[in-house]
């Protein structure tokens, strides 16, 4: 995604750091190849056994009828016999092949050619050459041939007959053969199988991720000259709502401060033209004729004034600077309420005395918050209270605890402040009556410095006002 | 009294030069760290005042050079640096004082009066003082002028304390506002102006002689004139 930042990018250097086309792309293969091997695997198990199955099932029978007709003296016994030298011809495919043997090993009935291709001692598995009973076991001739060779015992007959043995083989190399055909064939299959899926996985990855591509080419659209364009949440599939609007609100937030930044550009620029014509002015006028040194002495004063002017404008600037970028470190302490407010009011307090303007205290709660900073805060609304308070007036400062939070009111009985003008009392340089303002000397940051104040400390900052009543400042301190 | 200005900027250089100059100072001026450390090893000023962005060597390594080969005279450093993390660290590595620019040079000047008198003359606060015929005695909280009893309230008894303790020296409205209120900060407002016209109403407009007199755009100073 294109905001994603380098630094991010080049820490995911795992499978989360390619595009999200390819790792659906790799898992869907990656989970379909599995279920098709799966698959493919247990049918060739379920076959492979089956066979296997089938030939065991047919060596049982024929030792069964090897066992019972065993005996030279059963009826059946020469039939056997014939039977067992023809059916060799019959078993064109699977080619089978019986033996029996007296208990001293002699042969009494023998598949033709049986003893050049299977060896009596193959089916044996004693040392002495001996037959156990019941066995089973697969062998692999010279020539590459596969067989299943069985191998049983017959109890002693009641004609008298030592134990017999069977010896009975057949010969699976074509059917061994086919399943490895089989194998090969599922192998291929298989194959074309996983490719197919990884085709249509790019397919449908990529013309899911479509509409992503799509709104990433919206986005960068917009640039800082053309932040009102926004992307149109309703028109995304519901998974890319919520980024869009979310988006949206971004750019909502980042228009609003390029808008503010550029009028603190406009104001800022205005800020300095003042002082710095006067300056300009003053002095080009104090050099274009010669003058007497008390005039000059007159227009460096008046410069002096007007450099303090832009110092302090520089120094509150800076203040901001450092807040707004979060470089300020909160020295934060338990504070007692009162006492700052105490020797506030005691710095006003000449200031007020001038004018009889009281300063009224009610109320003491512990204030967490940095002091220096609290102490800037709380000056910057009671010098402007005083500044607006009308002669003979009270202000009051109230300070009270609600839900755990410290309020602070800081009420005059001043004009009071149209309701227009309150929402932009917190911009840079905002000024409700321009001329008045300058007039008094202030450099129309101070309530812009209380609410960055207030932001540090995760407080809020409120003010109401009610024309010819008077105007509260509420500083809102979270719970300690 | 000897400072030595570490300094490469030559306005600055040239306006600080001539006004500490003319303040009765000995004024010697390093262009860059190296000649810096090497004149303070040489002539030991009283003072250093010293850039923090110098060629060569910063003030930074200046500081610690010096303080590590035993020079303990005071420092000021100079600085248009952000101030916050740099104040802590100029104050860590051994500085006195810190002021960022822009300052007024009067409250150099009065920082630089009170590092050397710290370090020397350690002022004698319990005795009367006098100055033409105004007179005080600091432990009564008494003052008296031309004969006659002057009442002053805490804070104007406190501002004319601090006068007196600076006889001839301009004070400026910040460290007024620091000496006496406890306020780190420069409140912008005119605090300073109300409570010095009161303090001469009382002690100065009843007489002849005015003794607290306006330097205008910097602050006050108390003198016989």
């Amino acid at each position: 995604m294109f905001w994603k930042s380098n630094k991010i990018q080049e820490k995911g250097k795992g499978i989360s750091s390619w595009s999200i086309t390819t790792q659906l792309v790799v898992l869907y293969t990656l989970s379909a190849a599995v279920i098709l091997s799966l698959t493919t695997g247990f049918l060739y198990w379920i076959l492979e056994n089956n066979i296997e199955n089938a030939d065991q099932r047919f060596l049982n029978d024929k030792i069964e009828v090897l066992k019972s007709i065993s005996d030279e003296t059963h009826p059946g016994f020469e039939r056997l016999k014939e039977e067992v030298q023809w059916e060799v011809e019959a078993y064109q495919f699977n080619r089978y092949y019986a033996r029996v043997l007296s208990s001293d090993g002699e042969i009494l009935i023998e598949t033709p050619n049986m003893l050049s291709i299977l060896p009596v001692s193959i089916f044996s598995r004693t040392n002495d050459g001996m037959q156990s009973a019941g066995d089973t076991r697969e062998w692999k001739s010279a020539d590459g041939q596969q067989y299943i060779l069985m191998s049983d015992q017959v109890a002693p007959s009641r004609g008298g007959n030592g134990p017999r043995f069977v010896q009975v083989a057949l010969n699976v190399s074509s059917q061994q053969q086919i399943l490895a055909e089989y194998f090969h064939a599922l192998l291929v299959v298989l194959g074309i199988a996983i490719l197919f899926s990884a085709a249509a996985g790019a397919f449908v990855a990529r013309k899911g991720m479509k509409p992503l591509a799509e709104i990433t080419k919206t986005v960068k659209l917009i640039s800082a000259s053309k932040l009102q364009k926004r992307t149109q949440p309703d028109r995304w599939p519901s998974e890319l709502t919520t980024l869009a609007r979310a988006f949206d609100e971004m750019l909502d937030r980042l228009e609003s401060s390029f808008k503010r930044l550029r009028q603190f550009s406009a104001d800022l620029a205005h800020e300095l033209r003042t002082p710095i014509n006067n300056l300009m002015g003053e002095t080009e006028v104090a050099l274009s004729k010669t003058r007497s040194a008390e005039e000059y002495r007159e227009v460096l004063e008046s410069n002096l004034e007007e450099y303090n002017r832009l110092s302090m404008l520089i120094k509150n600037l800076l203040f901001l600077a450092e807040t707004d970028n979060n470089r300020r470190k909160l020295s934060k302490t338990v504070l007692s309420g009162l006492n700052v407010l105490e020797d506030i009011a005691e710095f006003y307090d000449m200031l007020a005395a001038e004018r009889n303007i009281r300063i009224q205290l009610h109320g003491q709660v512990d204030i967490s918050a940095d002091p220096s900073l609290f102490r800037r805060a709380i000056s910057n609304i009671l010098s402007n209270a005083i500044q607006y308070a009308p002669n003979d007036s009270t202000i009051n400062i109230t300070m009270f605890r609600n839900n755990g939070r410290t309020h602070i009111k800081i009420t005059d009985q001043g004009p009071g402040i149209p309701t227009e003008h309150i929402p932009k009392l917190f911009d840079r340089f905002y000024r409700v009556d321009n001329s008045r303002s300058t007039k008094l000397g202030g450099t129309g940051l101070g309530l812009s410095i209380v609410k960055s104040i207030m932001d540090l400390h995760g407080g809020e900052i409120t003010i109401s006002s009610q024309t010819k009543e008077g105007t509260t400042v509420q500083l809102i301190f979270p719970a300690l | 009294m000897s400072i030595l200005i570490v300094e490469d900027e030559p306005k600055t250089v040239s306006y600080l030069k001539k006004g500490l100059k003319e303040a009765g100072f000995n004024v010697e001026v390093a262009k860059d760290g190296e000649q810096g450390i090497e004149l303070a090893r040489k002539n030991t000023p009283d003072l250093l005042i010293l850039d923090v962005m110098l060629p060569k060597k910063d003030g930074w390594e200046v500081i610690t050079d010096l303080r590590n080969g035993n020079l303990n005279m005071p420092v000021i450093f100079l600085t248009a640096k952000d101030p916050v993390e740099d104040r802590v660290r100029g104050l860590e590595l051994g500085a006195d004082d810190y002021l960022v620019k822009p300052f007024a040079f009067s409250e150099l000047l009065a920082r630089i009066r009170t590092l050397l008198r710290r370090r020397s003359e350690e002022f004698s606060v319990n005795n009367p003082l006098r100055v033409s015929d105004l007179k005080v005695d600091p432990i009564r909280q008494k003052v008296w002028r031309n004969g006659e009893t002057i009442d002053l309230s805490q804070k104007e008894f406190q501002l004319l304390l601090l006068f007196l303790r600076h006889i001839g020296e301009v004070l400026p409205r910040n460290m007024i506002i620091e000496k006496i209120w406890d306020m780190h900060f420069d409140p912008g407002t005119n605090v300073v102006d109300v409570a010095v016209r009161r303090l001469r109403s009382k002690v100065d407009e009843p007489f002849e002689s005015k003794l607290i007199h306006t330097v205008r755009g910097v602050g006050y100073v108390l003198e016989e004139q």
